[in-house]
């Protein structure tokens, strides 16, 4: 069923970083064998979401980004997953630069030559692990409409200093009905851009748009709140923008859309590790705080000829003792000013669907611990498919809707409860008799045996469930083994764990004991209770 | 009407650049006929330079039915295409068709881009240069300066007679659904030129009693010298010329059409996609009678200053013979 892309690609080019990520700890700790990027979210690999999110969009330029040591890993699931073989033409390249290892900074990562060499337009960068239902083809309207600058796009060589571009961010209320405990938040400030007489159009995400003034992880904030007892803001800030929102609950979706100069920014500037915390952040803040464009060099980046038309504040005698930069030595002439910045835009995605819509909100959500695995496989696991909506361009299908709940019926042996409206059984799985399955999502190749019962929980490639065992809201990794009448409740599983029959548990993680042998020795030493560590199969 | 199609349904053959430039014309973050214009020559600049002629075809038979047609449909999909896009693709068209098959490609870009350029520079750029220094030479000092909505070469024009040292103010009457006319009063206030600011056509009367003439910027010139402007222009235009007040409109001479002609402002309009139910809607522009003006600066008016609406054509013709070949 591959096809080729069959709408007008946007010019963009598209990167999707497959790092392991470090808040995955059950799943991830062979990270070379079973990246991140390939762990399943209803049934799909992870990696599929933002491929497919490209490819609605029209971009057909797009490469994932890996350690080399995974490479082989995702490279073979390319070619091999039969979700991954049916995106269509033309498929996406996949590099995996040389000094890339599982720790490097995103921004670092974009600093390599091979991505400087690579991103020659206008690109987005992805990660791995979001799942975003909301079109990109509205992302990318918004982007061009209100962030883009036409001379910019346009470029013709004849005028020197032109308006740059500016990027776009999406942000995400991480507050929703059934909030994750301990879910990573952002903390991010926006002001609303200019109105303008012109109305938006309906349907467009105009409205949602605003200006992003500062941005941090909550756990850096809390940190600089800690250190200096009180959030300081700076004068400077304020000035600019007498009215700042502060969104505390949000989350950076880390889907950007940025100018090219942005990779010159990355360049330029060694001290940038992280995109979402720096480049992001410092980007804003150089939008109202006077110093930074020059710190960070944008008016070498941006092109700006220095003919005197910019004229910065003079503002640093008359504020108090905050503005400790020093930018005094440069020659306020070729200074850029802080207005000649382009801006960076937050799309912050309602939580709540809009009145007149009949469909819930589009889905953004990263997924990046196992809570969130599991949460979001459920939630899309609720989806109607494509079978009992008729075909798949239905009004209201969604585009991570399955062919079928049920792939493949022969194998559900009857005198079973599978609850098809909020449950998920992949292809080739075998269910034996007087089983229930409620609202779980099952993946390929799984055996579930006689009198087992499942509620809430994921189940990955491969896995057997043993007879009358009974399993709430766990997550079992690929060809793990649950052996006979074990209870488990909130569990996670590693890959190819064996779990013993006759094993009640409850919040606990088996996983291997491999690099974890001092865990062995407590262990013995306590006399060992039970359900912890069993056999390990690497 | 604007059908602002989303870009998930343009044509696969949509260049990125003119998918921009569409967007941003269905959103009408450029809306006047100028800029659209210049946006559009731009982007087909673009498209012109990555072209490649595929094997066994040449590009002067290849280009405008393959290529081009689908942008510009792309283009009318999302806003119907303004005169002045009218008559420049008309024109890029029949350029492309004088050369001969066997030309090379190469030459026949090159000559397409240099046109392009040309046409930028001289019915945009300069037009837009000499227009305004012509208008802003019949300021005088002491005039009280009516002008409706917010229009580019009308800015043009009273920043020129600024920078000239005429004294004068500015009475800026505005439309109520788009309100341009408060961008424009700002970027006087910044020239130091007084301004005084209406928000609708109420006080129309009062406004006109205390001009001393009238500025007014149009869309497009018909054929029959009706003008077609901003909805709204036509009644500051009666209402001036009842009074006795001069009514002078400015258009560059891309935006005039031949072809179409005007006696009422149904004829040719637009609806408005954002004030449009099923009991109402709201038109962009309406036809304002030539007998209502007295005059039209474009930049080819000589001698007097002002020409009257009907006789465009006659110059029109003159003058387009010359830029095909």
């Amino acid at each position: 069923m591959p096809h080729a892309v069959t709408i007008a690609t946007p010019g963009l080019q598209a990167l999707i970083l497959c790092g392991p990520g470090n808040s995955f700890p059950t799943f991830t700790t062979n990270p070379d064998e079973n990246p991140k990027a390939l762990l399943p979210i209803a049934n799909r690999p992870m990696v599929w979401y933002p491929l497919e999110f490209c490819y609605r969009a029209g971009i057909t330029d797009i490469t994932l980004v890996c350690p080399p040591s995974a490479a082989e890993a995702i490279g073979t699931a390319l070619k091999t997953n039969p979700f991954l073989t049916s995106l269509p033409y033309p498929r996406p390249d996949l590099i995996s630069p040389k000094d890339l290892d599982q720790n490097t900074g995103t921004a670092e990562i974009l600093r390599l030559p091979e991505l400087q060499s690579l991103v020659v337009s206008d690109f987005l960068v992805l990660p791995c692990d979001l799942v975003c239902e909301l079109g990109a083809d509205k992302l990318l309207q918004a982007w061009m409409v209100q962030s883009a600058s036409l001379p910019d796009i346009l470029f013709d060589g004849s005028s020197s200093s032109v308006r740059r571009s500016g990027g776009l961010g999406v942000w995400y209320q991480t507050k929703t009905a059934t909030p994750i405990k301990g879910e990573e938040t952002d903390f991010t400030a926006t002001v609303s851009l200019p109105a303008s007489s012109v109305l938006p159009p309906k349907g467009s995400l105009f409205t949602h748009l605003s200006k992003v003034v500062y941005t941090m992880p909550t756990d850096s904030l809390k940190d600089l709140v800690d250190e200096n007892s009180g959030l300081i803001t700076r004068q400077d800030l304020l000035r600019h923008h007498p009215r700042v929102r502060m969104l505390n609950t949000h989350r950076d979706a880390h889907l950007y859309i940025f100018p090219r100069w942005i990779m010159d920014l990355i360049r330029d500037n060694e001290s940038l590790e992280t995109i979402g915390e720096d480049v992001v952040g410092w980007w804003a803040k150089a939008g109202w705080q006077q110093g930074i464009p020059a710190k960070l060099k944008l008016d070498k980046i941006l092109g700006h000829t220095d003919d005197g038309k910019d004229t910065p504040n003079k503002s640093a005698s008359s504020s108090p003792s905050k503005s400790d930069h020093a930018t005094k030595d440069t020659s306020p002439e070729n200074q850029i000013s802080s207005s000649d910045i382009p801006p960076m835009l937050a799309y912050v995605h309602p939580s709540a669907p809009p009145a007149q819509a009949a469909a819930p909100a589009p889905i953004i959500r990263r997924v990046d611990t196992a809570q969130l695995l599991l949460q979001v496989s459920l939630q899309l696991a609720k989806l109607p498919s494509l079978e009992e909506l008729g075909g798949p361009d239905v009004q209201g299908a969604s585009p991570y809707a399955h062919t079928r709940k049920v792939a493949y019926p022969e194998g559900v042996k009857p005198r079973t409860t599978i609850t098809k409206t909020d449950s998920l059984v992949a292809d080739n799985v075998t269910v034996q008799e007087k089983t229930s399955i409620k609202e779980c999502v099952i993946g390929a190749n799984c055996q579930i045996n006689e009198g087992a019962k499942l509620s809430q929980c994921l189940l990955m490639d491969g896995v057997v469930v043993g007879k009358n065992c009974k399993l709430t809201k766990c997550i079992l990794g690929k060809r793990s083994e649950i052996g006979e009448g074990c209870v488990l409740t909130d569990c996670e599983v590693q890959e190819n764990m064996l779990v013993e029959r006759k094993t009640e548990a409850k919040e606990e993680k088996f996983m291997s004991s491999s690099g974890l042998e001092a865990t062995e020795e407590e262990f013995a030493a306590e006399g060992g209770s039970d359900g912890d560590n069993s056999d390990a199969d690497e | 009407m604007a059908k602002r199609i989303p870009m998930s349904q343009a044509h696969k053959d949509v260049h990125p650049a003119v998918l921009a430039v569409g967007q941003q014309m269905a959103t009408f973050a450029i809306k006047d006929s100028i800029s659209r214009l210049q946006a559009t020559l731009q982007a087909f600049r673009k498209v012109i330079e990555s072209y490649e002629t595929p094997k066994g075809n040449s590009l002067s038979r290849h280009f405008v039915p393959h290529v081009l047609n689908s942008q510009i449909e792309y283009l009318t999909e999302c806003r119907p295409m303004c005169f002045s896009m009218g008559n420049a693709i008309r024109l890029l068209k029949a350029k492309v068709n004088n050369f001969d098959i066997d030309s090379s490609e190469d030459e026949v870009k090159e000559c397409l881009l240099e046109m392009i350029d040309l046409f930028i520079n001289e019915r945009i750029k300069l037009a837009e240069i000499v227009i305004a220094r012509n208008a802003a030479k019949q300021i005088n000092d002491g005039d009280i300066i009516l002008t409706y909505g917010r229009h580019r070469l009308v800015e043009k024009t009273f920043l020129r007679a600024r920078e000239n040292g005429k004294s004068f103010e500015v009475s800026i009457i505005d439309d109520p659904y788009d309100r341009g006319g408060q961008e424009l009063a700002k970027s006087l206030r910044e020239a130091g030129i007084r301004v005084f600011y209406s928000p609708n056509l109420g006080g129309l009367r009062h406004n006109v009693e205390r001009a001393t003439n009238v500025l007014l910027g149009v869309e497009a010139v018909f054929a029959n010298g009706n003008l077609h402007a901003a909805a709204g222009t036509a009644d500051v235009a009666i209402a001036a010329t009842n009074r006795g007040t001069k009514v002078v409109a400015l258009c560059e001479t891309i935006n005039f059409d031949r072809d179409r002609v005007s006696v009422d402002s149904l004829t040719y309009n637009e609806i408005d996609p954002e004030q449009n139910s099923a009991e109402s809607f709201r038109l962009l522009f309406d036809t304002t009678r030539g007998q209502y003006i007295t005059g039209v600066i474009t930049e080819f008016e000589s001698g007097t200053g002002n020409s009257p609406a009907q006789s465009i054509l006659a110059l029109l013709r003159k003058q387009e013979d010359h830029t095909i070949n």
